[in-house]
């Protein structure tokens, strides 16, 4: 049966599941409204978009290398594509040119089948090219190196890089920054590159965002629901820090007691 | 295609294969171990598909390149393709262990990919140059956090002034450690519910449909 | 009709060719003709000399968990650990979780040129695919993990390979790693299960967010390249990093000034923006 060393994971899960079932059910049976902060790197989307079309160069979007769908950083990228449809329809909406690259091909028919869809959505079928979804390279260093070709060739005037990104994040932001484009970026779990991000993006999404991005954008009631169930996990972990914070100031043997 | 097929199977194969997984962290069954492994023996297969897919993809995409003489293109096209089916011949017929393979790697790859990961380098000065001017509160705390950083980061440094050698240390190891554990621990919350509303069928971004 | 920019706006807004210029000469003039700047050596760099000093016997398990990106930078550290560990009694079974170890293996023996005989004092069991899954599966079942080794010998026909079935017997853990991912997964994979001594070298651009790990689940840790040169020092094998040690202080120092020189023309322009 479950093994000794994992009812931590379990009991987090759980806590974590019956959160989320309640705030769905608190959402939807008591008309619980949850609002989230405004992110200003959401916000400039449409502002990147809209000066994109004013200059007619084309958006790009990226959701970074090296991490593959099935790995890790799998929800980072499906974050980061929950972006891109966004994306996808206001570029289809304003007509203005769009690039996705990916590295990884895993991510390559999704990415394509969310473009498709959003244009669809927009009424714009007929105006989807599936070269709008390139596959550049798995190699990260020969995926940057198209990348910047392709800023360069192309005079990208927007560039959203949403995902887990890697070292070839400053590549792409500073030739961005090269050609003018005004540039949003956001990582989860890559906190490396954050520093990278807030130096050379307009935006930064930091962490937590771009999993809260999804919801901010459709002001879906029930994935709202689930961001209050992170909220309210957030306090429990900020109580246990503090707890455990106050025991290791005042008993090491309490803390060694306590060790689970 | 009915909404079952586009919409609920996957959803339901997402669910079960989800909860397959999660049964097996906790050791419940030797049947859920052994499920898991074939299903990660599967994942690996269709990676190898989706590899397949990426070369396919590339392939189409240059040729087509070629085809309509893309201005300022076609002919990086041209190199591309010879480039990586030379690979591929070489690697099938003379295996990677081949000298052949080994001097394509140390001639072109590795030296191309260094010399990419070179230009991090000059980057960041540039990068370093604009972004760490003192224009409001928040940079000069940027500025002065990174200024004594890299001074910590200087080897010889701890030999010139071991005060001034220590701040960039410690900066790394209390304030930017806090910081970097708690955005992972609420990037972790966040995955975990992303995989709740996953299993419970609220999230549809893989159906390409956000 | 253009403005002129006045000199304090020049030094604000720097040329990007002047600034990659001044920064290669900082760095290509040092290699050529060395400084000779002393260097400290840090903790965690100590503590992995310890460690691999330390050995009296065993099997070592050297994970080459590098990506082609990192040769200049992970190359010095990966030839220096594993000299120093050919000096101790241990067997080395070096394996590789990225597909770009078998070509720093080969790099290795080149520069390496030991008297060591494969089989019996070191093997290489080449690159196992599948990231933390294979890194899983080869800490719980090495033999049943890696059949054959890269050349294709069975595992169990190589001398160098009695005795070790789980990562528990092995008497230190060295990875080279180029891939952030990989750090945690050896923690969780390796050391969380069987608690097992770890030590990781790690690129500089991953020290700050994976030192996390060190002391406790590892023993300790390189910094890329200027652990390297730490690590050289210590060795006394001086090398590749030693003489690129004068080039990152250069470098370091010039960043500082450019910085500095940036702030002068910020605030002398009298710009707010």
């Amino acid at each position: 049966m479950l093994k000794v060393g994992n009812f931590g994971t379990f009991y987090l899960l759980l806590f974590l599941f019956v959160l989320t079932l309640l705030s769905i059910w608190l959402v939807r049976s008591k008309g619980m409204k949850v609002h989230v902060r405004r992110l200003a790197g959401i916000d400039a989307i449409n502002e990147a978009i809209g000066r994109a079309t004013e200059l007619a160069r084309p958006v790009h979007f990226t959701t970074g290398t090296m991490a593959t769908l099935y790995g890790e950083e799998g929800p980072q990228i499906l974050a980061g594509l929950s972006i891109l449809s966004h994306i996808a329809s206001q570029t289809a909406k304003y007509r203005t040119p769009l690039v996705v690259t990916v590295c990884h091909p895993s991510t390559l028919p999704l990415a394509e089948e969310i473009v498709r869809e959003s244009y669809l959505k927009e009424g714009r079928a007929d105006e989807f090219r599936p070269d709008m979804v390139r596959h550049l390279s798995t190699e990260q260093q020969a995926y940057a190196s198209g990348v910047q070709g392709i800023f360069l060739r192309e005079k990208v005037a927007a560039n959203f890089m949403i995902g887990p990104l890697y070292a070839d994040t400053l590549i792409i932001a500073e030739t961005g920054y090269r050609v003018g484009a005004m540039q949003v970026g956001g990582t989860g779990t890559k906190t490396v590159q954050l520093p990278f991000l807030v130096a050379v993006c307009d935006y930064t999404l930091i962490g937590e965002e771009i999993f809260a991005a999804g919801a901010y954008i459709s002001q879906n009631p029930e994935q709202l629901a689930t961001m209050f169930a992170e909220d309210i996990a957030k306090f429990a972990v900020i109580a246990l820090v503090l707890i455990g914070a106050i025991v290791t100031l005042f008993s090491k043997e309490l803390l060694s007691l306590l060790k689970l | 295609m009915s909404v079952l097929v586009r919409r609920s199977f996957p959803l339901g194969i997402a669910a079960i294969v989800g909860i397959l997984m999660i049964l097996e962290l906790f050791q419940v069954g030797k049947e859920i171990t052994s499920s898991a492994a074939m299903v990660r023996d599967w994942v690996v297969i269709i990676s190898g598909f989706a590899l397949c897919l990426g070369a396919v993809h590339v392939t189409g995409f240059h040729v087509n390149q070629i085809r309509k003489r893309t201005a300022g293109r076609w002919p990086f096209s041209i190199v591309l393709l010879a480039v990586m089916f030379s690979y591929i011949a070489v690697g099938v017929s003379l295996t990677t262990m081949s000298g052949t393979y080994r001097w394509l790697y140390d001639a072109i790859n590795f030296p191309l990919a260094q010399v990419m990961f070179s230009l991090l380098a000059f980057y960041i000065f540039s990068a370093a140059v604009r972004a760490f001017q003192a224009r409001n509160f928040e940079a000069v705390a940027f500025l002065l956090c990174a200024i004594l950083v890299v001074i910590g980061n200087i080897p010889s440094m701890p030999l010139i002034s071991s005060a001034l050698a220590q701040i960039g240390p410690w900066i790394l190891d209390v304030p930017t450690k806090g910081a970097f554990r708690g955005l992972l621990i609420t990037a972790a919350l966040g995955i975990i519910v992303l995989g709740i509303r996953t299993l419970l069928g609220r999230e549809t971004a893989y159906l390409g449909r956000a | 009709m253009s403005e002129k920019k006045t000199y304090a706006e020049r030094l604000r807004a720097l040329d990007p060719r002047a600034i990659y210029v001044l920064l290669t000469l900082a760095v290509v003039v040092p290699i050529l003709f060395p400084l000779g700047l002393p260097i400290q050596i840090a903790a965690p760099t100590r503590d992995v000399y310890n460690a691999i000093e330390g050995l009296k016997g065993g099997a070592v398990w050297y994970g080459i968990d590098l990506l082609a990106v990192s040769l200049p930078e992970m190359m010095p550290a990966l030839v220096v650990t594993v000299r120093h560990l050919m000096t101790k009694p241990v067997k080395i079974v070096f394996v590789s979780f990225t597909s770009e170890g078998p070509m720093y293996y080969y790099k290795l023996m080149d520069q390496l040129k030991t008297q060591k005989k494969y089989g019996e004092d070191f093997a290489y069991l080449g690159f196992i695919p599948g990231e933390e899954t294979a890194i899983a599966a080869y800490a719980h079942d090495v033999p049943g993990t890696a059949k054959k080794d890269y050349f294709g010998s069975p595992v169990e026909a190589l001398p160098v390979m009695k005795g070790i079935k789980t990562a528990k017997d092995f008497a230190l853990v060295i990875t080279c790693i180029s891939l952030s991912l990989h750090n945690d997964a050896y923690v969780r994979q390796v050391f969380t299960p069987f608690n097992v001594k770890m030590v990781q070298v790690m690129l500089s651009v991953n020290y700050p967010e994976k030192i996390l790990y060190y002391p406790h689940q590892i023993v300790g840790a390189l910094n890329g390249i200027k652990g390297a040169t730490e690590y050289e020092q210590l060795t006394g094998y001086l090398g590749a990093a030693t003489s690129a040690n004068d080039a990152i202080t250069m470098a370091h120092v010039l960043l500082i000034l450019f910085v500095v020189v940036a702030n002068i023309g910020y605030f002398a322009s009298g710009r707010k923006r």
